[in-house]
């Protein structure tokens, strides 16, 4: 992969469309088919026990500020990648990284 | 004492309305990045050439761009509607396209019409405009929402004119 920008694009895109349905998980220590059931709203099982959420404390609105950032940050990259000026696209991608971000 | 106003105009270029395109493509790249790619980039890249070559002749009345099933928009459609000029709203970013709505079986299209100048024009400069074009639109009728309502959100704006957008909303 070297079209950073679109790959980048994509991980934000994944999170706004998948809305968290898709639970993360690893499966170099344990079979993910394996992680205990919960009905939390974010799933991402920690790499070494399948039976530990990281993310048990995200609440449903923690989620929804989660994928409206992805939403934002998406806008800005596609935005910087249609920009027809410099100045614009570094403007969008300090949305992404912060104000001091340069190129 | 004397008093002085003074009137600044600023000519719409070229580089407005690629601008104001600009911003009307990175909606169309939202769509593609959340829509499965589609629209494809030589489509997206079409609609931004097109729209730049309606703006700085200022022909266009509205454009939309969206999925469109049975005949009528989904959705998952923006519009957009050419301001007057002088006209004083802010310059939006462009995005907020929504994700995860219904566009099963739906595809990409979009449908414009144009204002009073483009009618005033003669045939032959019709015609210039069209060929500066990168591909030709048939007539047609403007197709209607499968339902909700249109409802404004963000300007485009640039050297005095530009574009407003409207997204569906559910009734």
């Amino acid at each position: 992969m070297s079209d950073y920008p679109s790959a980048l694009a994509k991980i934000f895109a994944f999170i706004a469309n998948d809305d968290f349905e898709t639970a993360i998980a690893f499966s170099d220590y344990y079979d993910p088919a394996t992680c205990a059931a919960t009905g939390a709203p974010v799933r991402i099982w920690d790499p070494v026990n399948n039976k530990n959420n990281v993310s048990a404390l995200y609440t449903q609105q923690n989620k929804e500020k989660i994928i409206e950032a992805a939403l934002d940050a998406g806008d800005a990259i596609d935005s910087a990648l249609r920009a027809i000026t410099k100045g614009e696209t570094v403007r969008y991608w300090q949305k992404v990284f912060g104000p001091t971000f340069n190129v | 004492m004397s008093s002085y106003s003074i009137t600044d105009t600023e000519a719409f270029t070229i580089a407005h309305a690629r601008r104001i395109a600009s911003k009307v493509a990175t909606d169309l790249l939202r769509f593609q990045s959340l829509y499965s790619g589609i629209p494809s980039d030589a489509t997206i890249d079409n609609y931004e050439k097109e729209i730049v070559e309606f703006l700085r002749h200022d022909c266009v009345d509205t454009v939309t761009y969206g999925f469109k099933r049975g005949g009528k928009w989904t959705e998952a459609a923006v519009r957009y509607r050419a301001l007057a000029g002088g006209i004083l709203v802010s310059d939006d970013d462009p995005g907020k396209i929504r994700p995860r709505l219904d566009v099963a079986g739906a595809s990409f299209t979009s449908f414009l019409s144009y204002n009073s100048n483009w009618w005033s024009k003669t045939p032959a400069e019709r015609l210039a405009v069209e060929n500066a074009c990168p591909f030709q639109r048939t007539s047609g009728t403007e197709p209607p929402l499968e339902s909700g309502y249109w409802t404004d959100d963000l300007n485009y704006i640039a050297g005095g004119r530009g574009l407003g957008r409207s997204t569906v909303r559910k009734t």
